[in-house]
């Protein structure tokens, strides 16, 4: 299961290479590629004890938007798996507030609510917020996906991540492009 | 020469040097092909676990790169293997088995498989490859496999390091070994050469006062000690040896200086008594004929005064006389044998055998004898005497003659260096319990009137075979015959001629 999960992934990898635009022409493996991303980030992520009510607990993997643009992808990304001893969980929601325990959020570009809102609300909480906007980092989101070379890529915004005592691995963000916030923006 | 038998003949300065080196070699070479073996599974120990350790790294280092599929970091994690100079070849495969990144060494390009084969070390001859999965270690999944290649390269070169290190130690200690061998094996050869010059010089001069020298107190010492008490003993038994062949010639020359005398005074007291008998029998003649000739003057001249009786006594003692002049003629004969014999000259036994028969030439015609003989030879001897044995002999057989007519033989046989004669004949035979006493001067076996004679024909026999260097000796069956037989030298002695 877990090997023709990534044989797919390195499939649409290598049709992404391929040349054709892969949020337009090809949504669906690109939603596949950033599924496995989605969890990918949290293997490399460690969240503080207080995120969790137990060692059991599973990881949440929250949907934020009008629409789920990721289908069944991120259930079948995740199901069956563990990270930690802990299982884990995707939650789809209109709204923040339908959320209870969220440890990473992807936020569409479909969400009623701003962006930029939503952003203030999470500050500081120990949540991964991913996002696709181009100033989703600006405004204090930690993952932002974008394509360079036709490819998936990613840039991090550590500063947003200690605020919520996120501590992402050295080998994420050696393959992140960082985002750094101007001086007067941190706290 | 067998390399074998070239060894044993080797002096033992040099086999001991040999000993030597050939031990040192074998330690060195079995040392060095220790340390060789053992360096070889070191290197491949610690290059195998290097391997592990490498592949770890580089693995956890490859999993974001590999999860995020980001391949060209996967490029620059594995360039890190540049570090590592035994490393000639890396590459990671993705979980599917498709390579994503790969390392070569420039100056070593390695063919790297387009799938990872199996996990685990793969020895060749050339190098070593370890395949290792590489696991995300929070979620426990394998997200790909990292392969490594290292070549021998760095070891072969340790290696010949090494070898070369060993070689010039295995030189090193093969020449000091040769030196200090050439002066330690003195210890032990040198009290050996000592003993083989000690031998040799007794063996080339028989001098057995020499002593080996003591050099030591081990087993050569304890062995020239027994080789210095051989040669005590050898000394000592020389000595005896001397002494008693110098006392046994003494001995045997003090024994026969003695026989010499005894056997002179022998020959002198039997001539003494030869010429006591002629003397005495000769002298004796002269009175007897005297007794002989009055006696008969008496009984002619005063013959019709003497009644029958003094006629009869008369008779008598001339009988007497005449008997007893017998005896001296032939004591005179017995004793001429020895003291009136001639030298020895060569001798026709044939032309003696004809004279005897001459001589026996009545008795013969009045026994109707037949008397043969073999081809006679020529020897060296005393023609009288031979002629006189052959008379007694052919005589005694005539007359102790049987019923028949006597056949007599004369029969000879070349026996190595003597003449074996026989007389045979077919007559009375003679009883052997007497034989001894046959030959002994004046010994009659039967009574005077059945045989006249003295009974000293064969003394006289005996006497002349002896006189010649030969035996006499008979064989006879009562009533069938008797076999005289005597040995006469082929070259007889000249000196017997004197005695």
């Amino acid at each position: 299961m877990i090997l023709r999960f990534n044989r797919l992934l390195l499939l649409f990898s290598l049709l992404a290479l391929a040349g054709r635009s892969p949020l337009a022409a090809q949504p669906i493996p690109e939603f596949e590629v950033k599924a496995a991303f989605l969890y990918n980030f949290i293997r490399f992520t460690d969240w503080p004890e207080e995120a969790f009510a137990g060692p059991q607990e599973p990881f949440i993997i929250g949907v934020l938007g009008r629409e789920n643009p990721f289908g069944n992808k991120l259930e079948a990304a995740v199901r069956g798996k563990t990270i930690d001893d802990r299982p884990l969980q995707v939650r789809f929601a209109q709204r923040l507030r339908e959320f209870g325990q969220v440890h990473i959020l992807y936020i569409s570009s479909s969400a009623p609510e701003s962006q930029e809102d939503l952003l203030q609300a999470l500050s500081g909480r120990p949540v991964v917020t991913v996002g696709e906007t181009a100033d989703f980092t600006a405004e204090g989101g930690v993952i932002r996906f974008f394509v360079r070379d036709r490819k998936i890529a990613f840039e991090i915004n550590p500063t947003a991540a200690k605020r919520g005592e996120l501590r992402l691995s050295s080998r994420l963000l050696s393959l992140a492009r960082i985002y750094r916030e101007p001086a007067e923006v941190s706290p | 020469m067998s390399f074998r038998s070239r060894v044993r003949n080797l002096p033992i300065r040099r086999k001991l040097s040999l000993v030597v080196l050939v031990t040192v070699g074998m330690a060195l070479l079995l040392t060095c092909t220790a340390l060789f073996i053992f360096e070889l599974a070191a290197f491949r120990r610690s290059l195998k676990r290097d391997l592990g350790t490498l592949a770890g790294i580089i693995g956890q280092n490859s999993v974001s790169p590999l999860v995020f599929n980001d391949r060209t970091t996967a490029e620059e994690v594995l360039a890190s293997l540049r570090a590592e100079e035994q490393i000639a070849a890396g590459a990671i495969y993705a979980s599917d088995g498709e390579l994503f990144a790969s390392y070569r060494r420039p100056e070593n390009p390695f063919h790297l498989p387009a799938l990872p084969g199996p996990d685990g070390h793969l020895f060749a001859a050339e190098f070593i490859r370890f395949t290792a999965p590489v696991v995300e270690l929070r979620s426990g999944e394998r997200v790909g496999t990292i392969l490594l290649v290292a070549d021998y390269q760095r070891m072969r070169e340790r290696l010949f390091s090494y070898a070369g290190i060993m070689l010039f130690a295995l030189a090193g200690s093969f020449v000091a070994a040769v030196l200090l061998s050439a002066r330690l094996q003195r210890v032990v050869s040198d009290p050996i050469l000592n003993l083989a010059r000690t031998a040799r010089a007794i063996s080339g001069h028989q001098d057995y006062s020499v002593r080996a020298e003591k050099l030591s107190e081990d087993e050569l010492g304890v062995f020239v000690d027994a080789f210095n008490q051989m040669l005590t003993r050898i000394q000592e038994q020389n000595l005896a040896l001397h002494e008693a062949r110098d006392e046994l010639e003494a001995r045997v020359e003090e024994r026969t200086e003695e026989l010499k005398r005894q056997a002179d005074e022998l020959a002198r007291s039997n001539a003494d008594l030869e010429q006591f008998a002629y003397v005495a029998s000769h002298d004796l003649q002269e009175p007897l004929r005297m007794v002989s000739n009055y006696t008969q003057l008496l009984g002619r001249r005063y013959k019709d005064q003497l009644d029958q009786d003094a006629h009869d006594f008369i008779g008598y003692a001339v009988d007497g006389a005449v008997r007893m002049q017998g005896l001296i003629n032939d004591l005179l004969q017995y004793s001429r044998v020895g003291t009136r014999g001639k030298d020895f000259s060569p001798v026709d036994c044939a032309a003696v055998f004809d004279a005897a028969i001459a001589n026996l030439r009545h008795a013969i015609d009045e026994s109707g004898a037949t008397i043969t003989r073999d081809e006679l030879p020529t020897l060296r001897g005393d023609s009288a005497q031979l002629a006189l044995l052959f008379q007694n002999l052919i005589g005694n057989a005539l007359k102790f003659r049987g019923e028949a007519p006597p056949r007599i033989h004369v029969g000879v046989r070349r026996e190595g260096e003597e003449w074996a004669f026989a007389v045979q004949d077919n007559g009375i035979g003679i009883d052997l319990e007497y034989k001894d006493r046959i030959f002994v001067i004046f010994q009659r076996l039967h009574s005077l009137s059945k045989y006249p004679g003295t009974g000293i024909g064969l003394a006289i026999c005996k006497k002349i075979v002896e006189r010649h260097g030969g035996r006499m000796r008979v064989e006879s069956t009562v009533g069938e015959g008797s076999r005289f037989s005597f040995t006469i030298p082929v070259a007889s002695n000249q000196l017997m001629g004197h005695d």
